[in-house]
């Protein structure tokens, strides 16, 4: 008897040190945010007023903020797909080569590999313009150069270039893999019945690799929510407020200069709250999908 | 079977409830402690030592507090020279210095972490100018240390002290600081300055050609004359010539240094952030005709490619690489400047003001009405950073006795060789040594006599609540998002929002 | 055209496309590099000629203890990274364990709900911890450093170790239990050494995230803990100019340890990226 309860309690003990980590660093504060974003809670001079939903309804108000929401929105409608484009272009070419193969998979974990922070610099000083390397190599084909990330319009796109380059190599690996491991028996099949490869793109790979797709697409897209090195070190939110993303506002607010822990808090909610929505609706499909 | 499991599952909801809710009641209890600690910013003088110097008989031992630890935090350039010279205060007093590097970015950040963790951990802290209004509840006021080690302020820059020590609630708005209670000790006595290539407006063919051009002679004003900004836009048109990759004026147009660096087209014609009763002042006429002035350089394209991105390590490049002809930057960043092979190249002026136009005719920029204002004098902005006793340490005099090690003669003269950082001491300006490899110096000294320098940023607590969108509006100003009288007006409403909040005059 | 030419076209194309992809994959790094061996610091101009200037001096500046913090940023950085990569790696085998080998009640909604803890941005419990930790005394200190870390890499670990328990096949574990051994024994004797693969995958993994990790460590560590991200942004740009050179030293030393490890485990890693969700 006693041996069946220990072994009934034995997962939760296993899972106990995991849980208590979480609730105490993730969950609590995550309470705590929510119990002060209900307050004006100034950290300079330490007072909190209750204000109930103020904050909430200030920011739906709040025209920084929602234009912050509409950039990070931005970034991801254009970089995610770029990237899942690219990244698969790269696997299905690199899925029929044998020679080399290791060596190309290497290279291109390196963008990865590197800090966030330290692209964020190197690709600041890439992006100077007529001196930075950026400048030197495309006005030497004769091509003429915006001013990159001084210039409102291709801000924004130059920092998308920077995200491309760390991450497409995520996406490119995991398709590969995912290219790898589908077993040949459906293409076999397909051959002998004389479809054409993008037929058989369409129709077999792809829906193959749905799932590993899905989940791709659900660690980037939660990624890129969260955007904050980038557009803090390569423009910090300029020109005027063309990369100024969610992350970055939140961080202004609430530590730096302003200190409005409050309203921070309540920001950080409303992202909490969609990116759970949208990550949700990504779990749900996958794990359906599976059925 | 299902009799244990429903009792297991019952227990557990159990557990995670009890969780759940102790994890509310100590956010509850934490949030009721944090906000019942220290409320007042308003500053009384904390009497923690006896004014007068108590006489003993006994031999007073040399070194009274051997062994104690002051921690430090600063940053660069004052750090290299506190690491250099530590071991020398270690040896006078037995005082130990733990000395923490913060980056400029986030001093401010990092200073209130500290401050308002009420831990003492840290026991001096370095401070820029405007920080004083929102620390000076943090600080310990020193004037009864001042007395008890009987420490003579009358060498430290008046003026400094005024700007960066003193403050006091009815001094929040001021333009050149003041104020009842002595908070910090200065490090620095910084101010902006012109920077000009003495080589390239000395050159014979150059001056010709700019006679030719303009009607009149390429010749730089010895402090406190100065350029009108009628010839300042003659002298940036004449030296933008991109197809060398040379520009007039080496403008850092990031949000941030945007504001920062039009300061003395403002200021030059009498305005500052607010009046003198401290009404926000964004958008008031004089405010509008020197932005436009500054966007106008902008739209001549008279500053280098990417300039709207670009901050003061940028433009000290450009400087100090030849691409620029003029450049606006703060005394502690001269030091690359006075290296031998570039001392001869540089020379230093005031900033411009609204004076009377010499020479051919200069269409005015737009939204621009004349380029005289009557009363226009040249002003810059000035800065100096300072030190202050954490009011949670648990070694305030021996963080005093480093303080006062730190904005000592000696300090500040080594400071000024090796990093050309020279601190805030009228006889460290006045080296006769120094001034020969400091030829910045001379336009500095004349910039301290009269009403030369105002406030970089205003020093009252509410102040940098306001910089974020206001500069960015500025900003879109700058890059066509906003019509300058748009922005203005944007900054001006964000503004009065927060005095408002403070109960500031509006 | 035959279809042997469409062949050899189609192959050189790709290879371009290759090549391009590791130019623009490369150039970047390398350019940090050279900038890296360059002691002049920003160049402006530049030209073939800084091929004559190289040394290792930027290295000796960022690494020296007396001119800079670099060395204490390292120094923290590696036991940070490390402390929590052990403990990450304890907790989250236990908990990948019970998942991929106990079936209990609410194990698939548990294991939603860890996995959803990675979602959620960092920059909304900054806010807070940043208070907290303040009046729990953690803040600037590297056990709070460490027990934020914890947290942040526990959801990915535990999804990680859960997939490589789960290809474990049962028969080992029963034969062992079967012999008389509790599930504990079994699990410490037997399982365990049968994944190190896995275990290095979620170690790499987890000292990476450490490592790279930037936004809590720009809001949480003061200096006295602060990691190399946050001495990259504290240290090196001067009002009075850009120490480019030493920055590019420092960068490319964030870099090494990740690269030489990645390299080593390279196949490893690329399991670790399915997260085993081909199999599952």
């Amino acid at each position: 008897m006693r041996e069946k309860i220990k072994s009934e309690l034995l997962p939760y003990l296993l899972n106990a040190p995991t849980i208590t980590m979480l609730l105490f660093v993730a969950i609590f504060p995550l309470l705590y945010c929510s119990y002060f974003s209900f307050f004006e809670y100034r950290l300079i001079t330490q007072s909190a007023n209750f204000i109930g939903f103020d904050n909430y309804i200030t920011a739906f108000q709040d025209p920084i903020f929602l234009s912050s929401l509409r950039v990070t929105t931005l970034f991801i409608v254009v970089a995610l797909p770029l990237e899942l484009g690219l990244g698969f272009i790269l696997a299905l070419v690199l899925n029929q080569k044998t020679t080399g193969a290791s060596i190309v998979r290497v290279v291109f974990m390196i963008p990865m590999m590197v800090a966030p922070l330290v692209a964020g610099y190197l690709w600041r000083f890439m992006y100077w313009p007529d001196v930075g390397i950026v400048d030197r190599v495309l006005n030497s084909f004769g091509i003429q150069t915006p001013e990159w990330v001084a210039n409102p319009q291709t801000a924004l796109p130059s920092l998308i270039v920077v995200d491309i380059w760390q991450w497409t190599p995520f996406m490119f690996l995991i398709l590969l893999a995912g290219l790898q491991a589908l077993s040949r028996d459906p293409y076999e099949a397909a051959l002998i019945d004389g479809a054409s490869r993008l037929q058989v793109f369409r129709h077999i790979t792809l829906p193959l690799m749905r799932t590993i797709v899905a989940v791709a697409m659900l660690f980037r897209l939660t990624d890129l929510i969260k955007l904050f090195d980038q557009p803090l070190i390569v423009t910090n939110g300029g020109p005027g407020f063309s990369t100024y993303t969610v992350s970055l506002y939140i961080y202004r607010v609430g530590l730096s200069e302003q200190f409005r822990v409050g309203y921070a808090a309540s920001l950080s909610w409303i992202l909490n709250i969609i990116t759970m929505v949208v990550a949700l609706m990504f779990i749900r499909s996958i794990f359906v999908s599976k059925e | 079977m299902t009799e244990s499991k429903k009792s297991r599952r019952g227990y557990l909801k159990a557990v995670g409830g009890a969780i759940v809710a102790v994890a509310v009641a100590v956010g509850a209890y934490e949030l009721y402690r944090s906000t019942t600690g220290p409320t007042t910013p308003t500053p009384t003088p904390s009497p923690t030592l006896s004014p007068t110097p108590t006489p003993t008989t006994t031999p007073t031992p040399t070194k009274p507090f051997e062994g104690v630890t002051v921690t430090f935090s600063t940053l660069d350039p004052v750090t290299t020279v506190a690491n250099s010279l530590k071991a020398d205060f270690t040896n006078q007093t037995g005082i130990t210095v733990n000395i923490i590097n913060v980056g400029i970015e986030e001093l401010n950040e990092k200073n209130l972490l500290e401050l308002t963790g009420h831990k003492g951990a840290i026991d001096v802290l370095t401070n820029f100018v405007w920080m004083i209004g929102q620390n000076s509840a943090f600080y310990e006021p020193l004037e009864p240390f001042v007395k008890k080690y009987n420490v003579d302020l009358s060498d430290f820059a008046e003026w400094v002290l005024d700007q960066s020590c003193r403050y006091d609630d009815e001094h929040k708005f001021t333009r050149r600081g003041g104020g009842g209670v002595l908070y910090t000790l200065p490090t620095g006595a910084d101010c902006t300055q012109l920077l000009y290539r003495k080589d390239w407006f000395n050159d014979p063919n150059e001056k010709a050609a700019f006679k030719a051009k303009y009607g009149y002679d390429l010749e730089v004003p010895k402090p406190p004359d100065a350029f009108t900004w009628k010839q300042f836009c003659d002298i940036i048109e004449f030296f933008t010539r991109p197809d060398k990759g040379i520009y007039g004026y080496g403008y850092a147009a990031n949000p941030y240094t945007f504001w920062e660096l039009w300061h003395p087209e403002a200021f030059s014609r009498g305005e500052y952030y607010t009046t003198e009763e401290g009404k926000p002042n964004l958008n008031s006429i004089g405010q509008l005709e020197a932005f436009n002035l500054a966007l106008y350089y902008h739209r001549q394209k008279w500053v280098p490619k990417g300039a709207e991105n670009m901050g003061y390590p940028e433009a000290s490049e450009w400087f100090k690489g030849g691409k620029v002809a003029v450049a606006q930057l703060w005394n502690m960043m001269y030091s690359e400047y006075t290296k031998p092979d570039f001392i001869d190249k540089v020379g230093y002026a005031f900033m411009p003001y609204w004076g009377k136009p010499i020479g051919k005719e200069r269409p005015l920029p737009p939204g621009v009405t004349s380029w005289e204002v009557p009363g226009s004098k040249p002003r810059m902005s000035s800065g100096g950073w300072n030190l202050g006793i954490n009011k949670d340490s648990k070694n305030k005099d021996a963080a005093f006795l480093w303080i006062q090690f730190a904005t000592s003669y000696e300090f500040g003269k080594e400071s000024a060789r090796k990093m050309s950082y020279f601190g805030a001491r009228y006889s460290i300006y006045q080296d006769s040594e120094l001034r020969k490899t400091n030829p910045w110096v001379d336009a500095a000294l004349e910039s301290w006599k009269g009403d030369y320098l105002w406030i970089c940023w205003m020093r009252t607590a509410a102040f940098p609540q306001a910089v974020d969108p206001v500069t960015r509006y500025m900003h879109q100003a700058l890059i066509g998002e906003k019509t300058p009288k748009e922005a203005l007006d944007e900054s001006q409403k964000a503004m009065v929002e927060i005095w408002k909040k403070y109960n500031y005059p509006t | 055209m035959s279809p042997g030419k469409l062949r050899i076209i189609e192959n050189m194309l790709s290879w371009i496309i290759v090549l391009f992809a590791m130019i623009f994959v490369l150039l970047p790094v390398v350019w940090l590099v050279i900038q890296s061996l360059v002691p002049r610091g920003f160049v402006l101009d530049i030209s073939l000629k800084i091929f004559e200037e190289m040394s290792l001096s930027n290295y000796a500046i960022v690494l020296d203890p007396s001119t800079s913090e670099f060395y204490r940023n390292v120094q923290n950085s590696i036991i940070i990274a490390a402390a929590s990569t052990a403990i990450t790696l304890l907790f989250g085998s236990l908990s990948g364990y019970a998942f991929a080998k106990l079936a209990f009640k609410g194990s698939n909604n548990l294991k939603i709900w860890i996995l959803s803890m990675r979602f959620f941005p960092p920059i909304s419990v900054v806010v807070p911890l940043y208070v907290l930790w303040g009046n729990f005394q953690l803040a600037d200190t590297i056990p709070g450093m460490v027990l934020i870390y914890v947290a942040l890499n526990l959801p990915f670990s535990v999804w990680l170790m859960s997939s490589f328990f789960q290809d474990l096949p049962a028969e080992i574990e029963e034969a062992a239990l079967v012999d008389g051994c509790s599930r504990l024994q079994a699990l410490r004797r037997i399982t365990l050494p049968l994944v190190t693969g896995g275990l290095a995958v979620t170690a790499l993994f987890t000292f990476i995230m450490c490592w790279n990790e930037f936004i809590f460590a720009l809001a949480l560590t003061g200096s006295r803990a602060a990691t190399v991200t946050r001495g990259l942004t504290g240290m090196l740009i001067m009002y009075g100019g850009i120490k480019w050179g030493e920055m590019s030293a420092a960068g490319v030393l964030l870099i090494l340890p990740i690269l030489v490890a990645a390299f080593l485990l390279q196949k490893h890693i690329v399991r670790g990226l399915t997260f085993g969700a081909v199999k599952t």
